[in-house]
Parts: structure tokens; sequence; C-alpha cells
């Protein structure tokens, strides 16, 4: 028995899955191999990290994580790294930015651009924290000079720019109280109102 | 038909005509003048009929092969450009063979003079990771590499093998902040431990305090630890302070390989276990 939307329904949903996945599988040997050609100053843009806030505000926090643990366990793997920082980061990261999809009524690019710096910085700062600590004042100082604000900056830029481009194609449906007074008012809700 | 004119008037006329025709013909002075008087305004409308004629139809005959002569000029354009865009990308192509030719002669003349073995092994990526300086090498367990094995170039150290997986490693390079390589001062023999930070630069680290290490000074690997034989080049000093109160002076290092660069590298094989 299919899907209670339509063979079409199941169709678009099926797509959906893939796209979001081709886009988390693809994400990281990106980083490690494309992404380079993109790099502003030694500045790489965080792709996994794109990707997976894109994709966890969009699919809640339960997705949002598991898409950031495995994103991260990928890049714990292939990186110079022993532990599975990126793998716990990045699944906290995808809890939050869920949980901010979730409580924002009006999400547009300006919320998803917050997100994406908000998150950027906050990665950059836990690895700061958890590698650290640094010799001496002046090499934190170097880093959050030439490493940390550069880094949010560009992933913030590249985020933005992405994202005000997939919300242009898709238009996702905002829904406003003038909607809901006009949906009353339409006549085409038949059920009792409180 | 009282227009006519009657036969023996016409004979007249004709017999006339023909004389007038043969006295031009056997007469070479009648040649001259009366036929001249005739043949000029003759033959310039005639000219100018056969000048207009002839610049239109070789107007159109311009135009028509023009327009023939732009339909292969275009077909020529485009298959000259084809056949320019293969020769462009078959030019690059071989610049790329050259290149990749003689950085690999190289990587083979510099093996030949080594002491101990080493294999080259082609750079698949980087580091996916913002805070880790690494690269991922096609050469894995399958091929013989191993953990802590030695990365360099004919130019210089280039890092450590840390992890193995069956077909790639993982090499950290020598600008990682989680990198430690000991060296020596070229010049002045004097030995310490050369580390990453966090601007693609080294830091040369536990030196004498007495030390005379100046800018300019060379950096070699001391081969005190197994990845690195003794003597290969790690980089050149780029300055030297001696901040008050600290022990160690502070020295910064260029290293003498460019590291945002690499696409072939050579693995050190270990020493065997004694």
């Amino acid at each position: 028995m299919g899907p209670p939307w339509g063979a079409s329904g199941a169709r678009r949903d099926l797509a959906r899955r893939v796209g979001w996945g081709a886009l988390l599988v693809l994400a990281v040997p990106l980083q490690s191999t494309v992404m380079g050609s993109v790099a502003i100053g030694g500045i790489v843009p965080d792709a996994p990290l794109l990707c997976l806030l894109l994709f966890a505000v969009f699919n809640g926090p339960t997705a949002g994580f598991a898409a950031g643990a495995a994103l991260g366990l990928a890049i714990d793997l292939f990186s110079a790294g022993v532990t599975v920082f990126y793998a716990v980061v990045y699944a906290a990261l995808g809890v939050g930015a869920a949980l901010v999809g979730r409580v924002t009524a009006n999400l547009h690019t300006a919320v998803l651009i917050a997100v994406v710096a908000a998150a950027s910085l906050l990665l950059g700062v836990s690895q700061a924290l958890w590698f650290g600590p640094f010799d001496r004042a002046e090499d934190m100082v170097r880093w959050m000079i030439s490493g940390l604000v550069p880094q949010t900056l560009y992933d913030t830029t590249l985020g933005g720019a992405l994202y005000g481009v997939w919300f242009f194609r898709h238009r996702p449906t905002r829904h406003t109280f003038k909607d809901q007074d006009d949906f009353f008012a339409s006549g085409r809700f038949s059920g009792p109102v409180r | 038909m009282g227009q006519s004119v009657s036969g023996s008037k016409r004979v007249w006329l004709v017999a006339a005509g023909l004389a007038v025709l043969i006295g031009v013909l056997v007469i070479p002075d009648w040649q001259r003048r009366p036929a001249a008087v005739v043949e000029r305004p003759v033959a310039g409308l005639f000219g100018g009929v056969q000048r207009v004629l002839t610049s239109t139809s070789s107007w159109i005959r311009g135009v028509w092969s023009g327009y023939l002569a732009l339909v292969d000029l275009r077909r020529d354009h485009q298959r000259l450009q084809d056949d320019l865009d293969r020769t462009v990308r078959e030019r690059d192509a071989l610049r790329e063979v050259i290149a990749e030719n003689r950085r690999l002669t190289a990587l083979l003349a510099f093996q030949a003079t080594t002491t101990r073995p080493s294999h080259g092994a082609r750079v698949i990526g980087r580091d996916p990771s913002r805070w880790y300086q690494s690269l991922t090498i096609d050469r894995g367990s399958r091929s013989g590499a191993a953990a802590d094995q030695g990365v360099e170039l004919p130019t210089g150290v280039v890092g450590t093998v840390i992890k193995v997986f069956p077909t790639a490693s993982v090499v950290l390079l020598i600008s990682d902040t989680h990198s430690a390589v000991p060296v020596l001062v070229q010049r002045t023999r004097e030995q310490g431990i050369v580390e990453g930070t966090f601007g693609g630069r080294l830091r040369l680290k536990y030196l004498p305090p007495s030390s005379d290490i100046r800018a300019g000074d060379v950096i070699v690997t001391s081969g005190l630890t197994d990845p690195f034989p003794r003597g290969l080049m790690v980089g050149a000093v780029n300055r030297v302070e001696r901040p008050e109160g600290d022990l160690y002076p502070d020295v910064e290092v260029i290293p003498s390989v460019d590291l945002s660069t690499l696409e072939e590298v050579l693995v050190i094989e270990r020493l065997p276990a004694p």
C-alpha cells in the first residue's frame, strides 16, 4: 500500500530523500578534494557544515542529529584527528539548527545566514577549546584573526548565497496570521471556530 | 502601300549600301573617317551598356560567391575553432604531462641519491576538517604503507603518515600544530624541535639559550627519530626573537616545501626493527 498522498507524491518524496542523501554523502569528499580550489587566503569554506545546517533546518532534530553524527564521523575518519570530536560537534550543531528551524515561524534566508554564522563560530571556538591550548596568547590572536573570523565570514557569505539561491528556486510556503484569517473567512473550514 | 519602297528603288538602295560597305572595306581612308563617326557613339553606347552589365554581373557574382564563401567561411571557422579548442586541450594536457614528468623524474633522481628506500604516492585529498593540516595519499597498507613513515620531497620534509587505510593514508603535514620533528641548525649543529603554527609556518623550539641562530640559517632533520633520516631539508630561519623572560629564542622557520601545492610525494620506508 502506497503513501496516502499518491504515486506522484511518493516519487517526489523519494527524489527529495535521494537528493538530501547525495548532498550529505558527497559533502565530505567534496570538502577534501574540490573545495580547496575555492579557498581564499587558505580559508576553505566548510561544505559539510553548510549541507548539514540546511538539511537539519528542514528535517528536524532527529535527522539533524543523525546526519551531523555521520558527517562528523566521516570527517574524523579522514582527518588527522584521532577522536570523535567532529561527530559530537556536528551532531550537536545539527540538533541546534533543527531546533532553530522548529521555533522560527517565518523561516527565510536571513535566519539561515544567522544559523550558519553562529554554527561556524561555535565550531571554531569548540575546536580551539578541544585541541588547544595555545602555546602563547599571540598564537590565539593570530588564529582568531587569520582563522576563526575569516572562516566564519566565508561560511556565512557562501552559505547565505547558496541558501538564497535555494530559497529562490523552491520558495517554501510561509504562513502568516493573515493567511489563517483568509482561510477561515473563505468558508472552506467547516469545523468549530474557537 | 504608299509608304513602301518600290522594288527598283530597294535594289538601288541595297546596291548603294553594298557599294558603301565595299568602299569602306577597300578604301583605308574611308575606314578611318566615316566609320569613326558611327563607331564612336555606338562604341560609347555599347561600352556603357557593357560596363553596366559587366559591373552588375560581377556585383551579382561577387555577392553570390561572397555569400557562398561566407557560408564556407563560417563552416571553416567552426572547424578551425574546433581544431583550435582540441589543440589547446591537447597542449594543456601535454604541458601537464611534461610537468608531471619533470616532477617524477626529479623524484626518481632524488630516490636514487637517498640512503633509505622510498616509494612514490599521489596526493588525492586534503584534510576535511578545519583544524588539522593533513593530506590523503593513494598509498595504503596494501602497498606497504605504515603509520609513522616519513613523507618527503626532493625539496624537503612534508610530514608523517599517521593513519593507514587499505588503499590510502593520511599524512600529517609538518605545518600542523600537532607535528613535531627533531631538527638541527646546519651551521651551528644545535638541535631543537620544529613544530607547526597556525599561519602555515614552523616554529623552532628548545634551542640552547645561548644559541647563535640567525635569519637565513638552514634547518635540517637531525635523524634522531625514525621517520626521517639525517640531513633532510626542513626550511630556513625567517625571524629570530629573544623575548624578555623567555629561556629559549623564538625562531620562525619557513618550510622549504610549498605544502599547499603538493601533488606527488615520496613515502620513506621505516628502518627494520633491531
